[in-house]
């Protein structure tokens, strides 16, 4: 594996030297894609409800819910993957994650489960230009699947690309 | 943050409000209309400050206070009387202590000067001396010299009687120092009632280790050569202490003890103990209550009528911000929540739905008394920001060279706290702008016939839903001709269009980049003035307005809505959205009649009403929503830049009072949108920003993505 590689994501430590230390992330499914996030930052999973869209908003921004009072945006990561906008169906959820300084919800197709994952399992993203590309920092190989790990910052920006869509 | 901390900062928002209270008892002062009780009050709020300042080891602040305190009390006791005060002296003093205030605060350092410091002393009588005799307290620097309690000088004794001895217990609850308290100025108090001998008693102190440094551990037994009567004596004590911490034992009386061992514990050396070496002691404590009930007992009658003020008055408590806004978003979701069982009401079958409904009523109007009484606990009145004007005024005063009488009116109005913060900067400009530009030169003032000083009125008001408020003043009014000129040397109006009316040339004030003041001042005249005003009130979802007589005045009109929590809106759904408009910037709505519009080469519609164009935006069009109707219905509205807009909408569902839910926070500032809320069927809808609007239909940024995905939803 790459030791060139000693910085890793927030929250995720990619540091191969430090790779005794476990951790755990939220794996889910876009498009039969396997994807995850570190758990820390997942806040609750819940079920699809309507947004409500924002006037010129980047296009992986379906809109705005109510949590529980709280006004949270939702982000279409199948979009945003540049896979066209999600289907909604009964499995589709959201899972809400904590952006920092607010929540954010993205929607997905289905959430699988909970690993545990050695930063050691980790491999950096290939470095090759592609559409939502910039979005993975690291992917992690169990078994047959390769998950994509997520960075949360990019999901939900809106670059003037998505702008001009 | 550590916990001295914590108290430096609270000591130094109440100076906020000490401040706060020395300014307004000393503009009473100013015009004559001075109680007792005002100069009482400054007193105390320059003491307080003082006492707190000690505690806190400012010393160039306590230094100051003292000296202004010192003044204060020559007022008060009459030395000097009240309508002989130099009062120049007095508010400039307040200015100074605040500036001495926002110094040590910040940490710095602002020396008072000297002229100041001298007036004051000459005004004292000489240089102050620490007030009273104390015989033979030795209370070293009395590091917690703070007392907000009302220090009422008693009356000099009443009925001469005959000089006797008298046993005072004091005997002072654990966390009597967290009041504020401070032995000394009891012991000062009663010397200068008579010779006094003071016996403290520290048996309950305990070691070091086990130390509290706020609780007070002491009691004190003060023998007291008085002529003054028992009455005289209690009011004194009651000022500064609750009715059950001190007791009165006149000679050959039945010594009942205050706390039960006081008599037991050998009565230890003169009281040369800093309160700060108090310690706790539980046992102490423990036996508080039986004694209290004791003491309460045997208490002496109080005074009536023209008793001291009592320290526990008033029944206020702070309340951090943070609770009350949690309570208030709590009330936000009651109501939510309300209006979704309301909609559910709807679909019950009529025999069940009736007394379902009923109770529905009742939750309705509770829900509305509970989210009004949550606002009542956050309405602040304007008197927060109105005190901090006289001050600007005299500043302006001495910059401009002018001269003002400032006048205030309904003070007491309550707003929101979201309003009272806001609300400042406007009032500031405002009241700069019309000491600036609207008052003359004392001189020019005389020639124009008028006094020499000006008269500036701030008044405040409710209207409905909204509160008004006045800034007017008696100057020369807008200089109309010059803003005229001025704007077309910019180009604002065409060189070959008519004059403005009066009033539309009055409203060139509110322009960006019109000054009618010939110097630039640092009071203002950079052209960034009134349009900021106008900016900032309008993002409130307020107005304001100018009524201008050249030569008799001007006045400004600035009306805003009581809250930033709530607003009342009128629903509109555009496709298959629904969308809020503030019912402030609403005109009025109406069907869309197709002989009322018609289309402009380039693809614009305009609308005649009643002799009057309005553009006519579409808002799906605006916001990019997939059509269903054929918007059969306007909403006419008035923007900031357009007089009349009308917006074609598909259905105008109703009119209700909205929550308002900042969308910056948990996205980002969309244009167009002010905020959103949620609605009875717990969906969101989005508050639009109507003063945007017509700038979004410029731009006429196309979005696909809200068609493609209500499409995809």
């Amino acid at each position: 594996m790459s030791l060139a590689m000693t910085s890793g994501p927030e929250g995720l430590d990619v540091d191969p030297t430090r790779a005794g230390k476990p951790q755990q992330i939220v794996t889910f499914k876009v498009e039969g894609r396997t994807f995850g996030v570190d758990v820390g930052a997942v806040r609750e999973i819940k079920g699809w409800q309507p947004t409500t869209p924002l006037p010129n908003a980047a296009a992986h921004v379906l809109g705005v819910i109510n949590l529980r009072g709280a006004i949270i945006a939702v982000y279409d990561l199948r979009q945003r993957l540049g896979l066209g906008p999600s289907p909604v169906s009964r499995s589709s959820v959201v899972i809400v994650l904590d952006l920092g300084e607010r929540y954010g919800g993205i929607l997905v197709d289905a959430v699988s489960d909970i690993v545990d994952i050695l930063p050691s399992d980790l491999r950096p993203a290939p470095d090759v230009a592609g559409d939502g590309d910039d979005v993975l920092t690291a992917l992690l190989v169990k078994g047959d699947d390769v998950v994509a790990l997520l960075d949360l910052a990019a999901i939900v920006r809106e670059t003037t690309h998505d702008m001009a869509a | 943050m550590d916990a001295l901390a914590e108290i430096r900062g609270i000591y130094f928002d109440e100076c906020d409000e000490f401040l706060g209270q020395l300014e307004s008892t000393l503009a009473a002062i100013a015009d004559g209309r001075a109680k007792t009780d005002d100069i009482h009050a400054a007193f105390r709020a320059v003491h307080s400050i003082k006492g707190g300042a000690g505690a806190f080891g400012l010393s160039q602040l306590v230094e100051f206070a003292h000296l202004f305190e010192a003044c204060l009390d020559a007022l008060r006791s009459g030395r000097i009387a009240v309508e002989d005060a130099p009062i120049d002296i007095l508010l400039q003093a307040g200015d100074i202590l605040s500036e001495v205030v926002a110094a040590a605060r910040d940490g710095g350092s602002r020396p008072p000067p000297p002229a100041l410091v001298e007036a004051l002393e000459a005004m004292a009588g000489g240089k102050p001396q620490p007030k009273g005799s104390a015989t033979e307290i030795d209370l070293l620097n009395d590091p917690v010299d703070e007392a907000p309690a009302a220090e009422e000088t008693p009356a000099p004794a009443a009925p001469v009687a005959a000089k006797h001895s008298v046993e005072l217990r004091i005997a002072p609850d654990r966390d009597v120092f967290r009041r504020a308290f401070n032995p000394r100025m009891v012991f000062d108090t009663l010397a200068s009632l008579g010779s006094i001998e003071v016996t403290c008693d520290t048996s309950k102190v305990p070691t070091i280790d086990t130390l509290e440094p706020f609780d007070c551990c002491l009691s004190w037994s003060v023998r007291l050569e008085t002529d003054a009567s028992d009455q005289v004596l209690a009011e004194t004590l009651d000022s500064f202490l609750a009715d059950h911490e001190f007791r009165i034992v006149r000679d050959g009386e039945d010594d009942v003890p205050v706390i039960g061992e006081i008599e037991a514990a050998a009565p230890e050396t003169a009281a040369a103990v800093q309160p700060d070496d108090a310690g706790a002691n539980p046992a102490a404590a423990a036996e508080k209550p039986v004694a209290a009930a004791a003491a309460q007992a045997t208490a002496p009658p109080l005074a009536n009528g023209s008793g001291p003020v009592r320290r526990h008055g008033g029944g206020t408590i702070r309340v951090d911000l943070d609770r009350i806004d949690r309570l208030m978003n709590l009330v936000g979701e009651i109501v939510i929540t309300q209006s979704m069982l309301t909609e559910r009401a709807n679909v019950l079958p009529k025999r069940d739905a009736a007394a379902f409904v009923d109770a529905l009523f009742s939750l309705a109007r509770q829900t509305r008394e509970l989210q009004d009484n949550v606002m009542a606990v956050r309405a602040q009145p304007v008197k927060v920001v109105f005190q901090r004007l006289p001050r600007l005024v005299r500043e302006l005063e001495r910059s401009l060279g002018k001269k003002a009488h400032l006048v205030l009116a309904g003070e007491d109005t309550e707003v929101d706290k979201t309003i009272v913060e806001e609300l400042a900067d406007p009032l500031i400009h405002m009241l700069r702008n019309s000491m600036d530009h609207g008052l003359e030169t004392p001189q020019e003032r005389l020639e124009a016939g008028k006094p020499a000083d000006g008269t500036i009125r701030v008044s405040a008001e409710h209207r409905g839903s909204r509160i008004l408020i006045c800034v007017s003043d008696d100057g020369r009014g807008i200089n109309r001709e010059r803003l005229i000129a001025k704007a077309r040397s910019r180009g604002l109006i065409p060189a070959d269009a008519p004059d403005p009316t009066p009033e539309e040339a009055d409203n060139l004030i509110f322009h960006p980049g019109l000054s009618t003041a010939q110097t630039v001042t640092d009071v203002s005249g950079r052209g960034v003035g009134m349009d900021v005003v106008r900016r900032n009130v309008e993002a409130l979802g307020g107005r304001i307005t100018v009524e201008s007589t050249p030569g008799k005045g001007c006045k400004f009109t600035l009306g805003l809505p009581l809250t930033l929590a709530v607003l009342d809106g009128m629903i509109v759904r555009a496709g298959t959205e629904r969308f809020v408009f503030p019912l402030s910037s609403i005109v009025e709505t109406m069907q869309l009649d197709s002989k009322m519009v018609e289309q402009l080469p380039g693809g614009r519609h305009i609308m005649q009403l009643r002799g009057e164009i309005a553009p006519l935006l579409k808002l799906r069009d605006l916001l990019g929503i997939r059509a269903i109707g054929n918007e059969p219905n306007v909403v006419i509205v008035e923007t900031e830049t357009v007089r009349r807009l009308a917006i074609a909408v598909d259905e105008i569902v109703g009119q209700q009072q909205v929550v308002v839910k900042n969308l910056e926070s948990s996205f980002r500032r969309v244009e167009g949108v002010s905020a959103a809320t949620i609605l009875g069927d717990g969906l969101v809808a989005l508050i639009l920003d109507v003063d945007a609007l017509p700038g979004l239909s410029q731009t006429q940024r196309r979005a696909p993505t809200t068609s493609e995905l209500t499409g995809a939803a």
